[in-house]
């Protein structure tokens, strides 16, 4: 599905060079959950905008979906983002005065066909996150934690072969946060490929697999001892607030 | 079709920052509706030569007693223009379809029993109404017989008419003009203001002889009027009386010339140099304005897509290529320069019509500042918002995202 042949990214600061990714290689199959992760400064976010086609590596190469990527001119490289990656970001990254449903729509403006269910499939993919009730919401009326259900729900719409999260749950809340690993692992179950970069280990350990990268280079590949339940996580979150607002109450009464 | 929703997503942006939007429009708006004043103007100014024009007559010829360039009519202390020269000018040069010699004297006092006027007496051969192309409404002209016994028979202009008679049939009736006796014969129509702005109608027509023999005393002429054949041989006549007259008068370059010929050409070139320097400077400010419009527009604009990299790198991730990014920026410029072109020639045309009948200076709406003023304004928002429609498609995701 995904292969990165010894990618290497050296940043030119004036006349000093600088190395940040040495040759990363690894793949990723149909349907993996893979978690990148990494302190800052071993390259992450340079990997990051690699594997999303934002930027061309110094020297290697990526097949994405059957197809290498950064021998293709800088239109084609915009279709294959189009057409092959959802992309949801720390920063949600939504237009401010566009509705929730504007936002979703907004990745099948640049599609090569317009979609002549382009509303009703917005649609769906809000309702699958669920904010089926909120689609003329505006990002100001809406939380951090349905912000960036709506960015799932934009990267879904084209329906990609690869989704992109990179730190998702980074300017959410705890809860918020499991909200939105719950659904990446729904959607992992219902077939997607989802590549999460994170540096947060509990984060991390909602995925099958872990890429711990250190120095620019792929450190260890491995799964975790046992993969989190974010829905399960939620619903002990659920219970210990219950239990906490009967204990509240139960004060109250006495 | 992508360049529609591409369209889409520029008006969209633009209703975001309305604030913003309005003032880039704002520029193009001053710009539009001054130009839309200026050429209404114009238009006005060319339409009233072309009438000033016609009143001369497109075939006619003026040649004046009196050099000189800023004595609008004849100069009555210049004796040199005689009969002969004007007859030679009908014998000489080809292309002459008739002369009328004229002596010619303004601000006479004419009075009939207690009403008095003031007016230009033309002592004029019987073919003034030919030559004029202006005849009368009530009565006849006086004939051949009346001009050679030099009778005292006068054809009055409808200012006069009206000031001495008040609406009575003057016909007949007789008038003091300088102190004698004339019997009307005849009413002109009306002709209205002169190309130089003074009342036509304030004529008084007696034959030449009468007017030179019993009135002025005099043997020389005020001006001929002079009609060619045709409107192409207006130049060329002009040019042989000047040749002619120079020779008859033995005028030789460092003399100055005691006469002057005026054709409809000249009218044409009088008029329009007086107004023709306004407009100019008119249509200076106003190109002045519009490319200052375009530079406001380029550094909101600019300013814009500094504002919106996010925006920008965001449109990139998730598909747009450079020529979308392009194309949607284009098109928030043209559409701020078009919308603004428009509310200009909305404000230009009131603007000129409220000048038109406030002012003296009449204005005329047409085509042409509406065809010019859209052109001009799509063509401000190309050209200005070329720049930072560039900079933003150049803007890398990567950058724009962090």
């Amino acid at each position: 599905m995904l292969k990165l042949v010894d990618i290497t990214k050296t940043y030119l600061a004036g006349t000093v060079e600088t190395p940040v990714l040495r040759g990363v290689a690894f793949e990723v199959k149909n349907g993996e959950f893979v978690a990148i992760m990494g302190a800052s400064g071993t390259g992450k976010t340079t990997l990051m905008n690699i594997l999303g086609c934002l930027d061309l590596p110094s020297s290697g190469d990526y097949w994405l979906d059957g197809l290498e990527v950064f021998h293709n001119n800088d239109d084609t490289i915009s279709g294959i983002r189009n057409q092959k990656i959802g992309f949801v970001f720390q920063q949600f990254h939504l237009l401010e005065r566009g509705s929730a449903l504007d936002n979703v729509l907004l990745p099948l403006i640049y599609a090569e066909k317009y979609p002549t269910d382009a509303v009703q499939r917005a649609s769906t993919a809000l309702r699958a996150v669920g904010l089926g009730e909120r689609l003329s919401y505006t990002p100001g009326q809406l939380s951090g934690g349905q912000q960036q259900r709506v960015a799932i729900a934009r990267a879904l719409v084209t329906n990609p072969a690869l989704i992109l999260a990179d730190e998702p749950t980074g300017n959410l809340d705890r809860r918020s946060g499991l909200e939105v690993m719950a659904i990446l692992q729904k959607l992992n179950r219902e077939g997607r490929t989802v590549v999460l970069i994170t540096h947060d280990r509990n984060i991390a350990e909602h995925a099958h697999r872990i890429l711990t990268l250190r120095d620019g280079k792929v450190f260890e590949d491995a799964s975790p001892e046992s993969v989190r339940d974010a829905q399960a996580e939620l619903d002990a979150l659920e219970a210990v607030t219950v239990s906490d607002e009967a204990a509240t109450m139960q004060r109250g009464a006495l | 079709m992508r360049i529609g929703r591409l369209m889409q997503q520029s008006m969209t942006a633009l209703g975001r920052n309305r604030l913003r939007s309005f003032l880039v429009m704002l520029g193009v708006i001053v710009g539009i509706a001054a130009l839309t004043v200026v050429v209404s103007m114009a238009k006005a100014t060319s339409l009233k030569v072309m009438q000033g024009v016609n009143k001369f007559g497109t075939t006619a010829i003026m040649l004046f007693a009196g050099g000189g360039k800023n004595v609008p009519g004849a100069d009555p202390t210049v004796v040199t223009l005689t009969l002969d020269d004007a007859k030679a000018v009908e014998s000489q040069i080809t292309g002459v379809a008739l002369i009328c010699p004229m002596v010619m004297r303004s601000g006479i006092p004419v009075t009939y029993s207690e009403q008095s006027s003031e007016a230009t007496v033309q002592g004029a051969t019987t073919n003034w109404q030919e030559a004029w192309d202006w005849y009368v409404l009530d009565g006849d002209f006086y004939d051949e017989q009346d001009s050679a016994t030099a009778a005292r028979v006068a054809v009055i202009g409808q200012t006069v008419a009206r000031q001495l008679f008040q609406g009575a049939n003057p016909i007949g009736e007789t008038i003091r003009i300088a102190g004698a006796n004339f019997t009307v014969k005849g009413v002109l129509s009306s002709k209205g203001t002169s190309p130089m702005g003074s009342d036509m109608d304030d004529r008084v027509i007696v034959p030449v002889t009468t007017a030179m023999r019993r009135m002025f005393n005099v043997t020389t002429l005020s001006v001929v009027r002079i009609r060619v054949a045709g409107v192409s041989d207006v130049q060329r006549v002009a040019k042989e009386i000047r040749a002619l007259i120079h020779e008859r008068h033995r005028i030789q370059p460092p003399d100055q010339d005691d006469f002057r010929v005026v054709a409809s050409d000249t009218i044409a070139a009088l008029s329009q140099a007086v107004s023709g320097t306004l407009n100019k400077i008119l249509l200076a400010v106003t190109a002045v304005s519009l490319v200052v419009g375009g530079i406001v527009l380029m550094n909101l604009m600019l300013l814009s897509v500094t504002e919106r990299r996010h925006e920008i790198g965001l449109r990139r991730a998730l598909g747009g290529r450079r020529r979308d990014i392009l194309l949607q920026f284009l098109f928030e410029s043209l559409a701020l320069t078009t919308a603004g072109g428009v509310v200009g020639l909305a404000l230009g045309a009131a603007a000129a019509v409220v000048m038109g009948s406030v002012t003296t200076s009449p204005t005329v709406l047409s085509w042409e500042p509406l065809a010019m003023g859209v052109g001009l304004s799509v063509l401000v928002g190309l050209v200005f918002g070329l720049a930072p429609a560039r900079r933003a498609s150049r803007i890398s995701p990567v950058e724009a995202l962090r």
